[in-house]
């Protein structure tokens, strides 16, 4: 046998894997089965210590534009109702006035 | 004890809200038999958030806005009923009442026996200013009460000729409008 030969057979011999290979193999692969959603890697992304006061910050300010938002829309609603009372008002108060002159100017008897 | 009584009735006796004029508790029944009940009720603090919804553009609503503007309430129930007979002289009593004080004085009172048809206006002086306003109208099938509560220029009344349909009430003092040429 060439020498060559011996190399070759020495080379591609074969090997037992290490020990806990075949667990090892099977513990990524079920780990790669149960990656975290993209909310969640988000999420964990922004409660790191840079990113923490800002989320933070910027959940404070939505929340205070949507307590703003609610309120005003709230005020626009009730001036509204009472800008209509108040012409209701008027309008009642006008056509009473109005009967009591017809009969003060004699055109309603 | 006679304390606390007479501090209750002092209580009971002042205006509910401002309001100077207190509609009695039977108008609660009137509601209920009514077939329509316009119930307006507008303290100081609505009237100012209703003055800040009125546009100056539009002729109306600019004339409410410069009327209302001091006004401590304006107060408004009407009644209208089926048929005749449903509210009775006693209702209307039991509101003329209050108006015996000598600040209130009526300016007009209409008795119609046709049409049956009374009303009467009533304003409250202070001085030579106008404070209060004071309608109630009584036709067969309608009761109407109004109570405006705080300065009124006489003129504004007329001033709000045709705007509402308000006529021009001629007022004691008050300078009569210029006639156009």
């Amino acid at each position: 046998m060439s020498r060559l030969e011996d190399e070759l057979r020495q080379a591609l011999r074969r090997e037992e894997p290490p020990a806990g290979f075949a667990g090892r193999v099977a513990a990524r692969a079920a780990q790669q089965e149960e990656r975290e959603p993209w909310w969640a890697a988000l999420v964990g992304a922004l409660s790191r210590p840079p990113w923490r006061w800002a989320t933070a910050l910027a959940m404070c300010l939505l929340i205070l534009a949507g307590v703003t938002y609610q309120r005003e829309r709230q005020r626009r609603a009730e001036g509204e109702r009472a800008k209509e009372q108040l012409l209701l008002a008027l309008q009642i108060t006008s056509n009473k006035l109005q009967m009591a002159q017809e009969h003060v100017l004699g055109l309603r008897r | 004890m006679k304390i606390g009584w007479t501090v209750v009735l002092l209580a009971a006796a002042l205006p509910v809200n401002g309001q100077e004029i207190k509609f009695p508790a039977s108008f609660d029944k009137l509601a209920e038999k009514a077939v329509e009940t316009v119930d307006v009720t507008l303290d100081s603090s609505l009237l100012q958030m209703a003055g800040k919804f009125l546009s100056k553009e539009k002729t109306d609503e600019a004339k409410a806005k410069e009327l209302i503007s001091g006004l401590k309430g304006i107060y408004v129930r009407s009644f209208t009923f089926e048929k005749e007979g449903e509210y009775s002289r006693e209702d209307v009593e039991s509101i003329l009442s209050q108006l015996k004080s000598p600040s209130w004085s009526r300016i007009v009172g209409v008795r119609s026996k046709v049409k049956g048809e009374n009303a009467d206006i009533f304003l409250k002086r202070e001085g030579d200013a106008v404070m209060g306003l004071f309608l109630i109208a009584a036709e067969p099938k309608q009761l109407t009460v109004v109570s405006i509560s705080g300065p009124i220029k006489p003129e504004q009344l007329s001033e709000l000729g045709g705007q509402f349909g308000v006529p021009e009430v001629e007022v004691e003092g008050a300078p009569k409008k210029q006639e156009p040429k």
